[in-house]
């Protein structure tokens, strides 16, 4: 009976967590767990597992821009970042010149950048795991 | 299934298949092969994915109570399948065998054509097998003796 | 990882593919010029007309009369070869594969639809596998290597099945998954897999040897 108690207390918690958390608009970069863009609308998978900050310590990245380009005549400008602006207001999920249509430039930013690293994961289950699959532990472990 | 048909006594067969050496087996059958054995052949053997639909279509398979060494597929298999992968180095007694079955258990009526999702003829592969068998000096022959060994 | 995964995805499946496609123009041409010396009457024979004829009549359910005497092989069978393409072709990941090397895309299955209809496709090699085992005119013309096409026209959507719900070992069930649609590629020319492209041949010639010379149906 206690153990039935204390159950029902953590599920409790962990849904009243789960609901007040995703109400909060996640706008803090410590926030970040996962690259969920509305622009996606109801994906067939769910968003890819990105925990912005410990990405980023592992991955030694100090400049925003690495990830946060800002394109001009189809050059990357070296000073400029885009932080402030969502991926979506540039790659919108059409085919769209001059920019890459939204989900092939999140795969080809993060998985060409993990191919030329050799490190992270560059295999669909690996940041898109199923809920309670063993994949979302193996991606998170080998950043 | 059906109790094995009974084993033909026929001289045209028998005494065919006694003068046989197998060399020269080889050689008939892999002269005829490469005259005769062109696009279709290799094509309907290839293609054959053994799945038994000819069966049906045969009515030897449908009078000896579906005794499936008389279906169509199964007469290929007991005759050209083994001549191919064996590259013509077959026994005498396979060759009364086979000559047996395209002669008298298959009047190359193309039923199982019309059964056959693949397009496969095969009672053109009998055909061969007949001539091959013919060439031989293996031919049924009812009950004339002197039939010698054919050309 | 990324040295088996990189190797698996780009040398191997180039590979795969060119084998394939070469093989399968080799198969095909050289068929059809050993026909053009050897059997010079498929030529003369085959026309356009009974071609269609013949092969409309048989990749439509129940137009022929084997078919309509076997409902449920065909029902499986129909079912079976449009899953077996349809499942591959318009599988989400695979199309992004496409996107993310060639840059081109097109409709893709829901991914909860395709994973059913892996299942659908496993389900029917398992009716084909009953099939050999049991039936006695399907035994009698079976031989091992049967059995060894079906293991690897199967083993794509089991492994594949496996790597999607990503149970347990699911890179392990990756890296399988793209070998084994891999090996199933390369088996297609040089298996008879390779029914797949010459149906249409032998449909042709046997179709307008039917219809031209004999005046017959072949459905």
């Amino acid at each position: 009976m206690k153990r039935l108690r204390t159950g029902l207390f953590l599920g409790v918690t962990a849904v009243a967590w789960v609901v007040v958390s995703s109400s909060i608009p996640a706008y803090s970069q410590e926030d970040i767990t996962s690259l969920k863009d509305e622009a996606f609308g109801k994906g067939q998978r769910p968003p890819a597992v990105f925990v912005h900050e410990a990405h980023n310590e592992k991955a030694e990245i100090e400049d925003c821009n690495v990830c946060h380009h800002v394109y001009r005549n189809g050059k990357n400008v070296e000073d400029e970042s885009s932080e402030d602006s969502r991926c979506s207001d540039c790659h919108n999920m059409k085919k769209g010149y001059p920019t890459r249509p939204l989900m092939k430039a999140y795969h080809d930013l993060c998985k060409g950048c993990h191919k030329a690293k050799k490190a992270g994961p560059i295999t669909c289950g690996e940041c898109h795991p199923r809920k309670g699959a063993s994949g979302a532990h193996e991606a998170e472990g080998e950043h | 299934m059906a109790e094995p048909a009974e084993k033909i006594q026929d001289v045209g067969l028998d005494d065919g298949a006694a003068r046989l050496t197998p060399e020269r087996i080889e050689r008939v059958i892999n002269g005829v092969l490469a005259a005769a054995g062109g696009a279709r052949l290799r094509s309907y053997v290839e293609t054959c994915v053994h799945c038994g639909l000819c069966a049906e279509a045969c009515h030897w398979y449908q009078s000896f109570d579906k005794d499936p060494t008389f279906s169509p597929a199964g007469k290929v298999k007991q005759t050209m399948w083994v001549i191919l992968n064996r590259k013509g180095k077959v026994s005498p007694e396979f060759i009364r065998r086979a000559s047996e079955i395209a002669s008298t258990e298959c009047n190359l009526c193309r039923r199982c054509v019309h059964f056959c999702p693949m397009g496969i003829d095969i009672a053109y592969m009998m055909v061969l097998i007949r001539r091959i068998c013919h060439r031989l000096g293996v031919t049924f022959c009812h009950h004339e003796p002197d039939v010698g060994e054919g050309r | 990882m990324h040295t088996i995964y990189n190797f698996v995805r780009g040398p191997l499946a180039w590979l795969a593919f060119a084998v394939f496609v070469i093989g399968s123009l080799y198969k095909v041409i050289s068929t059809l010029r050993v026909a053009r010396e050897k059997d010079i009457w498929v030529y003369e024979y085959t026309s356009l007309y009974y071609a269609i004829r013949s092969i409309v009549h048989w990749i439509v359910p129940f137009a022929n009369i084997n078919s309509r005497q076997r409902p449920i092989f065909t029902i499986v069978t129909f079912v079976f070869h449009i899953c077996l393409l349809a499942v591959p072709i318009f599988l989400l990941a695979h199309v992004v594969l496409w996107d993310e090397s060639f840059s081109i895309s097109w409709w893709t299955l829901p991914e909860g639809t395709a994973d059913v209809l892996s299942l659908v496709v496993v389900a029917c090699c398992g009716y084909f596998l009953w099939r050999r085992l049991t039936q006695a005119e399907v035994k009698f013309v079976t031989t091992a290597s049967d059995y060894a096409i079906l293991a690897v026209v199967v083993a794509p959507f089991v492994t594949g099945f496996l790597a999607y719900h990503q149970w347990l070992g699911y890179k392990f069930w990756l890296v399988l998954h793209i070998l084994a649609g891999e090996l199933w590629l390369v088996c297609i020319p040089f298996t008879r897999l390779r029914h797949m492209l010459f149906f249409p041949l032998n449909r042709a010639y046997i179709g307008s040897e039917f219809g031209a010379v004999r005046h017959v149906r072949d459905y």
